[in-house]
């Protein structure tokens, strides 16, 4: 098993993403056992990039279905093309045809495809990204539910249509509600928290090249320690690798005082949060950063 | 000791007690995920003891909350499975989880079997309803009632949970054209569509900002909303953010998710320790503007829960709900001090908000809270 998950956190890294053995297997338990994976932790840990990544690792297409509130049927999986439909009957008029049926208008030819079923009817393997999930209705976790157990869609006037290729389905969530077991019981499960100070660097490292190694232990440092404070908005992955590239831009030598003070705004997103850094936090995190280092 | 298993058989073996234990511990496990779980360990031929935590916290596991009592059940079976009890020590006892509120409503028998211990809140199997006063003051409610007094909130939570709502709606002129119905509509005309039809989005989610007061003189009422809301929130229709607040603003939202609720109310009740120590709404509320400013929109309903007996600064209440009234769709107040005929909001903290609510509402009874859900209803 050890040989895998080495092999898919190498490909993952090759493809620029650092992976622990948990997203490795995760990966390749999908695939094997051709199952959704529904990925949940905080906002900026890199839930949406496993999936441009595998993307990419696959070589294949990905197709995005990005959820908020009130999304129906109709922009998710499929829709009826009624004014090619319209059209085509008045056409069949014009020229007297009458050796048509209803089911003529209703082929796969008047078919919208919408991002499920253009992920289902791909002519090949694509990823699927069901994005923050947590966004849509309930009633729309129950639309899913046939997609993610049987890889198939039902569409009543065509019958059942199965994918031809099973697409890998990543779907994620920010958990701002509680998604409902019927949809969870289907998926793998992925729980991603704030990366540890080894994954954090080499993802700071890998992102940000440029960036000087000593400046670059010292920047995760900061964040890690800043991670364990009040506030009300903590600093994602995404948050920290964006103040490394700030620190690089602007020429920072070392983390300290006046390069965190003007960059503070590529980390904190919350007036309150970046008031208290600069009053009360920011001594005894610089103290930390230069007290330790690793 | 070694950290891995002699083969896959053991492996399994091993994966069927553990399947047993979870379920036993009230982790919700279906076929579907055990099965995934059996064929992803003899996919990978998986014997190490941390590769199979990986693949039992992917396969088996749904939900953040239970990754703890996995792992330390995980540890439990692995100790015992490892070291074999000589004589029949009977099953491993997992630490218990917290018990979930079920309450159920059992009508006709006698009243002897109600208890008087809080604890019996926690777990409720089935207990005798008579009936409950519906206009009577929570606050002269026995104890023992209390059960019942659940049962009907959840009930009537229920009756608006259960309201069906479309995304679309028929609508005369405006809105986006409905082809199929006005296709549907051209079949009297020969096929010629003479009458458009119409439809419009129904606006689904009213967002909910409730604060709630726990000071002392409110616990009780304040329980009770709590658990309303609660039995509201299971309609996904709402969108519910609840604090609550005597001294400083707290955040519960994140509770109402779970399903140990009447847990989470307790460690509410044991979190503010002091209760009488008086009650600061203008200071909870500028909190709610500052730090939670952005719940606060022109699509949300705010409602505040209070007595109103402010012992903070009056001004500072008085912007505060200046600038909720601003910015919110509405505002309620419920104040369960209403429920008295001759009640007058004349409490300083009161009187000062009064002016910016919308509603305001009593919550001191049953009916009183059917009033309120009924705010949300149209």
């Amino acid at each position: 098993m050890d040989d895998v998950n080495d092999d898919t956190v190498a490909a993952l890294r090759r493809n620029g993403y650092i992976a622990d053995a948990e997203i490795a297997t995760a990966l390749y338990l999908a695939e094997e056992l051709d199952k959704p994976i529904l990925i949940e932790g905080e906002a900026g840990v890199g839930k949406t990039e496993i999936a441009h990544v595998l993307a990419k690792l696959k070589k294949t297409e990905l197709i995005r279905l990005q959820c908020y509130e009130g999304l129906d049927f109709n922009s998710a999986l499929y829709e009826w093309n009624y004014q090619k439909q319209i059209l085509s009957v008045r056409l069949h008029e014009l020229k007297n045809k009458t050796d048509v049926g209803i089911s003529d208008f209703y082929s796969e030819e008047y078919l919208s495809y919408r991002p499920i079923s253009k992920a289902l009817m791909a002519d090949r393997r694509v990823v699927l990204l069901i994005d923050e999930i947590d966004r849509a209705d309930e009633e729309f976790e129950a639309l899913l539910l046939e997609t993610l157990a049987e890889y198939q869609l039902t569409i009543p006037e065509l019958g059942s249509v199965k994918a031809k290729f099973k697409p890998y389905i990543i779907l994620t969530s920010n958990r701002t509600r509680e998604l409902s077991d019927a949809l969870r019981r289907r998926c793998l499960y992925l729980w991603m928290d704030y990366p540890n100070y080894a994954k954090e660097l080499a993802v700071i490292q890998l992102k940000v090249p440029e960036l000087d190694s000593e400046l670059a232990a010292k920047a995760t440092q900061f964040v890690q320690a800043l991670r364990e404070q009040d506030l009300s908005k903590v600093p994602g992955l995404s948050e920290a690798v964006d103040w490394s590239r700030a620190l690089q831009v602007t020429g920072a030598k070392t983390v300290d005082r006046n390069a965190v003070k003007n960059t503070v705004g590529c980390l904190l997103k919350d007036r309150r949060d970046i008031v208290k850094l600069k009053t009360e936090m920011l001594d005894p995190l610089l103290a930390k950063v230069g007290d330790q280092p690793r | 000791m070694a950290d891995t298993f002699d083969s896959v058989e053991t492996t399994i073996d091993f994966s069927l007690q553990l399947f047993r234990l979870l379920r036993k511990n009230r982790i919700q496990l279906g076929t579907f995920q055990t099965i995934a779980c059996t064929r992803a360990i003899l996919s990978l031929r998986a014997v190490n003891h941390t590769s199979l935590l990986c693949i039992y916290r992917i396969t088996l596991i749904n939900r953040k909350e239970d990754l703890f009592h996995l792992k330390q059940l995980f540890a439990l079976l692995l100790e015992s499975y490892r070291s074999p009890p000589s004589a029949e020590q009977g099953e491993i006892e997992a630490p218990e989880k917290d018990q979930v509120l079920t309450v159920k409503r059992r009508e006709g028998t006698d009243e002897s079997s109600c208890g008087n211990d809080e604890e019996e809140l926690a777990e409720i199997e089935g207990y005798s309803v008579a009936e409950v006063d519906h206009h009577k003051d929570f606050r002269y409610m026995p104890k023992d009632e209390y059960p019942a007094i659940l049962a009907v909130l959840e009930q009537i939570a229920k009756k608006y949970v259960s309201a069906a709502r479309r995304k679309t709606k028929k609508s005369k002129r405006s809105g986006i054209i409905d082809l199929r119905s006005s296709v549907r509509d051209s079949a009297k005309f020969d096929g010629e569509i003479v009458n458009w039809h119409y439809k419009k989005k129904l606006l689904t989610h009213t967002r909910l900002v409730i604060v709630v007061d726990v000071s002392g003189s409110m616990e009780v009422y304040s329980k009770f909303l709590l658990n309303f809301l609660y039995f509201l929130n299971q309609n996904r229709h709402f969108n519910v953010e609840v604090f609550v607040f005597s001294m400083t603003l707290q955040p519960l939202t994140e509770y109402f998710r779970l399903k140990n609720f009447q847990a989470m109310l307790d460690a509410v009740s044991l979190h503010f320790s002091g209760w009488s120590g008086g009650t600061k709404i203008g200071a909870a509320l500028a909190d709610l503007n500052e730090s939670y400013g952005s719940l606060v929109t022109s699509k949300s309903v705010v409602v505040i829960m209070s007595d109103g007996w402010d012992t903070g600064d009056v001004n500072v209440l008085d912007h505060a709900m200046a600038k909720i009234s601003n910015r919110a769709k509405s505002v309620v107040w419920i104040n369960p001090l209403k429920g008295d005929d001759n009640y007058e909001p004349l409490a300083l903290g009161m009187a000062t908000a009064r002016p910016y609510c919308d509603e305001f509402v009593s919550g001191h009874s049953v009916e009183s809270l059917r009033e309120f859900a009924r705010l949300f209803s149209a």
